[in-house]
């Protein structure tokens, strides 16, 4: 198991070291950083020259790369284009309030989901399964924004005319949120809103594969040798089916985590969380690299830690895996 | 079969309860709240901002901004958001206050300014003479002085700082100190629009005694403090901290000079990007004053609520569609002025924008407001809506009307790219209305909308458009949009002429107005040359976008400006009434 894990690490760095490359002259090759910058009238030669100094731009690109990547794993990434300010302690607030929202929401994804998709597959073609399966497909085409409104109207008016507030409608926090356990019940009761409606996509999605998964499974030689052994019904679908049928909703979960660290952008423009989404679209709107570059390697990164865990959980799960 | 229905009966209960959850924010009591509108320099109070009793002492106010600011120094490029004024409007104050009537009021200044010199035969230049107030002083007690003034001016003027605009300071030769109060800014030339400087937020008057030798790009970044982190302020409020991402907090000033001491304890400023968000915040209590951008439905859903007061006023902000003089055959005046004479600028007004602001009429003049004094019709005979007339101009132009009902100029077909800032309301209606009203005369425009970024920050510079619509912001003094109608070559990099349009008698004019210092006179000339401009139709004006701000009931004090001073221009009178 240890040696599978160390071959995998392993295998992670060349694969980050290709993405830098790509990302770093994906980006460049977009046009001259400093485009924008010029057409600006009152932006005087001085400071320009100064950027172009301090970011080497006159350099080759492969000169430029070097050094970028030299910002990036000695200083932080670095500075932001126009104002030298550092990249890392905005990435670094707005990856930790994203991670919050994401690994909340897709836990609670993950538990319902494959919970759901247990109790549908056992019970194929009953009620239960009818409705979860109207569920899942509505959840599943609900357009975000839509949804996000949806839930911030429901709660303002239950609000409006009870006087009782359960969630709060954006932002992460009230204005004077207390400390301790007070600050943490109100950090829910502002994450609430935006978890439920990110779970809820996931959650359609994985309780769908798991149905079909464990449809699979449960109808498998071994299943019923392992009910004729005389095991409970219980023992047999956690220990036998369900270990058996989580292998592709383990890939399915890392892909859709990873992507969301850097994709959760509607969710948080609406509920204004001011995670990686909206870090992204601010860099963009200031067509400024840097940020830019440094949110694509750490999203990057979670994607290749996010896939690293799902192939040890592989390794977990299915030992004819672990011995290849 | 049986089983089947069950579940779908629970689902449609389900689905008709979240319905009516839903639709129960629209059905509630009507307050009857009466909105106010603004026009012609009077101000009308709206019945709920000072009716509902004494502000008591204390409390705080929670304001939704549309964006975060970026940096908080408003002098420095990136800091140059609206958002970030309305912030430092409560912190900071410039010399003169722009108050919601469009006039200049005298705020640090203890009365309006002395000016000499410039006439004809005098031979001293244009010197303003700045007196400040006796009393003003900054939060550490330090008086406002002369030295802050000419500390202000170097400090706009220093290359090495990245300075929104130097316009204005780059006016002035030279400032001498007087006395520890009072400094003579000497012009270069007479410079008629010499109240513009230091009178909106990204002119501020700064602390010499805390700025000097240090680093100006950086040390306003995160907070209005010194260099040992304690705030510092001119304004009824100072710097408390700033969140980043959730909001920023500014509380009273205790050594505020003014008269009238804030009654607020704190205000908290949080960035919400989206609008519905906004208006559920603002609904359900999360957030208490806002002033977004009004779309139609915006106003529904807040009127006849209870709890909820808003007023709307006619703004600064006037749309207009412009003309791109290098795209034949709109160099043609007379094809302009037919597009124009078929647009229905009334039906347009009443229809997109009365139901926000009643008040609202059609703007017949590129260079005053219908709030300012000076404001003359120059422009409704010109382009008034004459669908007839404009095609008869055109046919007494050699244009032929196609088989598809198009006319045909010069062997040019009148079908256009209409571009406008996608993801507005308003101006998507504005667009179909438009292309309905042109489709009579035989003009043809198809929509090309684009992101703001891209619709008004590449391809209106660029000239990469036939038609386009947006607005400019005025001014009490319009002199900022002089570069609009003047020749490109006359003004070079600084232009804003994006439609090509050059007429060396209104550049003549803009030149004389620019050096004309009596008021009168000077109004008199811009009106000239609007009336020139009017001729050349180079654009259409349409009409004048609605203010809108509204506000919890519990809070007094709140009134709109539309002009850049923004909403929080009067924060020490803000108060909660419980």
């Amino acid at each position: 198991m240890v040696t599978f894990i160390l071959r995998r690490l392993l295998f992670s760095i060349p694969v980050i070291v290709l993405a830098s490359v790509v990302i770093f002259f994906g980006v460049s090759s977009v046009g001259d950083p400093l485009g924008e910058l010029r057409t600006r009238p009152n932006v005087s030669q001085v400071t320009l020259d100064n950027i172009v100094e301090r970011k080497a731009l006159d350099q080759p690109l492969p000169a430029q790369y070097l050094l970028w990547v030299q910002e990036a794993t000695t200083n932080r990434f670095g500075t932001t284009l126009l104002g030298d300010r550092p990249i890392w302690p905005d990435l670094r607030r707005a990856l930790w309030f994203t991670l919050q929202l994401v690994i909340a929401a897709e836990v609670l994804a993950l538990i319902i989901g494959i919970g759901l998709g247990v109790l549908s597959a056992k019970r194929q073609y009953s009620v239960f399964d009818y409705a979860t399966t109207t569920i899942s497909f509505l959840g599943y085409s609900i357009p975000i924004f839509w949804f996000a409104l949806i839930l911030q109207v429901i709660f303002t008016n239950i609000y409006r005319a009870t006087g009782t507030r359960i969630f709060y409608t954006a932002g992460l926090s009230s204005t004077n949120p207390g400390t301790g356990l007070e600050f943490f019940i109100d950090r829910l009761q502002h994450l609430a809103l935006p978890i439920i409606a990110l779970a809820y996509i996931s959650l359609a999605l994985y309780s769908r594969y798991m149905r079909s998964s464990m449809l699979e499974v449960i109808n498998a030689d071994y299943v019923r040798t392992a009910r004729a052994k005389g095991l409970r019904e219980t023992l047999v679908t956690r220990k036998h089916a369900m270990r058996n049928a989580l292998i592709p909703i383990v890939t399915l979960a890392a892909l859709n985590f990873g992507a969301l660290i850097g994709g959760a952008i509607v969710t948080e423009a609406v509920f204004s969380i001011p995670g990686m989404g909206s870090y992204f679209i601010r860099a963009l709107t200031a067509r400024d690299v840097y940020p830019i570059m440094a949110f694509l390697m750490i999203t990057t990164i979670f994607i290749i830690i996010a896939n690293l865990v799902a192939d040890i959980l592989y390794g977990y799960l299915d030992p004819r895996i672990r011995n290849e | 079969m049986d089983l089947i229905r069950k579940p779908a009966r629970w689902l449609v209960l389900l689905a008709v309860l979240g319905l009516l959850a839903v639709a129960c924010g629209g059905g509630e009591e009507q307050g009857a709240d009466p909105d106010a509108t603004e026009l012609g320099g009077e101000a009308t109070e709206t019945e709920g901002d000072t009716a509902q009793g004494e502000p008591v002492q204390g409390g705080s106010v929670v304001f939704g901004l549309e964006q975060e600011p970026a940096i908080l120094n408003p002098w420095l490029t990136e800091g140059n958001l609206f958002a970030t004024s309305k912030v430092i409007a409560t912190i900071l104050y410039p010399l003169w206050r722009i108050t919601p009537e469009f006039e200049y009021e005298p705020l640090l200044l203890e009365d309006v300014p002395e000016t000499r010199g410039g006439e004809e035969g005098d031979d001293e230049p244009f010197t303003v003479t700045y007196k400040l107030r006796e009393e003003a002083n900054w939060s550490d007690g330090t008086p406002i002085s002369s030295e802050d003034l000419k500390f202000t001016w170097e400090t706009c003027m220093n290359e090495d700082w990245d300075i929104t605009s130097r316009a204005g300071c780059d006016e002035v030769e030279e400032v001498n100190i007087v006395d520890e109060k009072t400094a003579d800014f000497v012009f270069k030339r007479p410079y008629a629009p010499w109240r513009e400087l230091f009178s909106v937020h990204s002119g501020v008057v700064l602390p010499a005694h805390v700025l000097e030798g240090e680093n100006f790009n950086r040390i306003w970044n995160d907070g209005i403090v010194d260099a040992d982190g304690e705030p510092i302020s001119s304004g009824p409020f100072q710097f408390e901290s700033w969140e980043k991402g959730q909001q920023i907090t500014v509380t009273r000033n205790e050594e505020f000079w003014g008269e009238q001491q804030a009654y607020l304890d704190e205000i908290v400023f949080r960035p919400i990007e989206d609008v519905n968000t906004l208006i559920q915040q603002f609904r359900g209590g999360e957030v208490e004053v806002i002033d977004p951008q009004p779309q139609l439905d915006l106003v529904n859903q807040i009127e006849g609520a209870d709890g909820l007061e808003y007023e709307s006023s006619t703004g600064p902000q006037w749309e207009h569609l412009d003309f791109n003089f290098e795209r034949p055959p709109l160099d043609k005046a007379y094809v302009r002025r037919a597009i124009a004479m078929g647009l229905n600028r009334e039906q347009l007004a009443s229809e997109l924008i009365a139901p926000i602001d009643p008040e609202v009429e059609p703007l017949n003049n590129v260079i005053w407001l219908t709030n300012q004094e000076q404001y003359q019709d120059n422009w409704g005979e010109v382009i008034n809506y004459d669908p007839e007339g404009a095609v008869q101009l055109l046919e007494e132009n050699g244009c032929t009307r196609g088989d598809n009902d198009i006319f045909e100029c010069d062997g040019e077909p009148l079908e256009f790219d209409f571009v406008t800032t996608s993801g507005n309301e308003l101006r998507e209606l504005t667009f179909e209305v438009m292309q309905q009203q042109l489709q009579e005369i035989g003009v043809q425009i198809t929509a090309d909308f684009g992101e703001p970024a891209v619709a008004l920050g590449e391809r209106l510079p660029a000239q990469d458009y036939d038609l386009i619509l947006f607005a400019w912001v005025g001014a009490p003094d319009p002199s900022g949009g002089d570069t609009i109608w003047q020749c490109e070559e006359t003004t070079g990099d600084a232009s804003l002429n994006y439609t090509g349009y050059c007429n060396p008698e209104v550049d003549e004019l803009m030149q004389q107005q620019l050096e004309t210092v009596d008021a009168q006179e000077r109004a008199d000339l811009y009106n000239e040359a609007d009336a020139l401009i009017a001729q050349d139709v180079p654009v259409v004006p349409l009409y004048q976008k609605p203010a809108f701000q509204a506000w919890s009931s519990d809070i007094v004090g709140v009134r709109t400006n539309s002009t850049q001073w923004g909403p929080t221009w009067n924060v020490e009178e803000w108060g909660r009434t419980e």
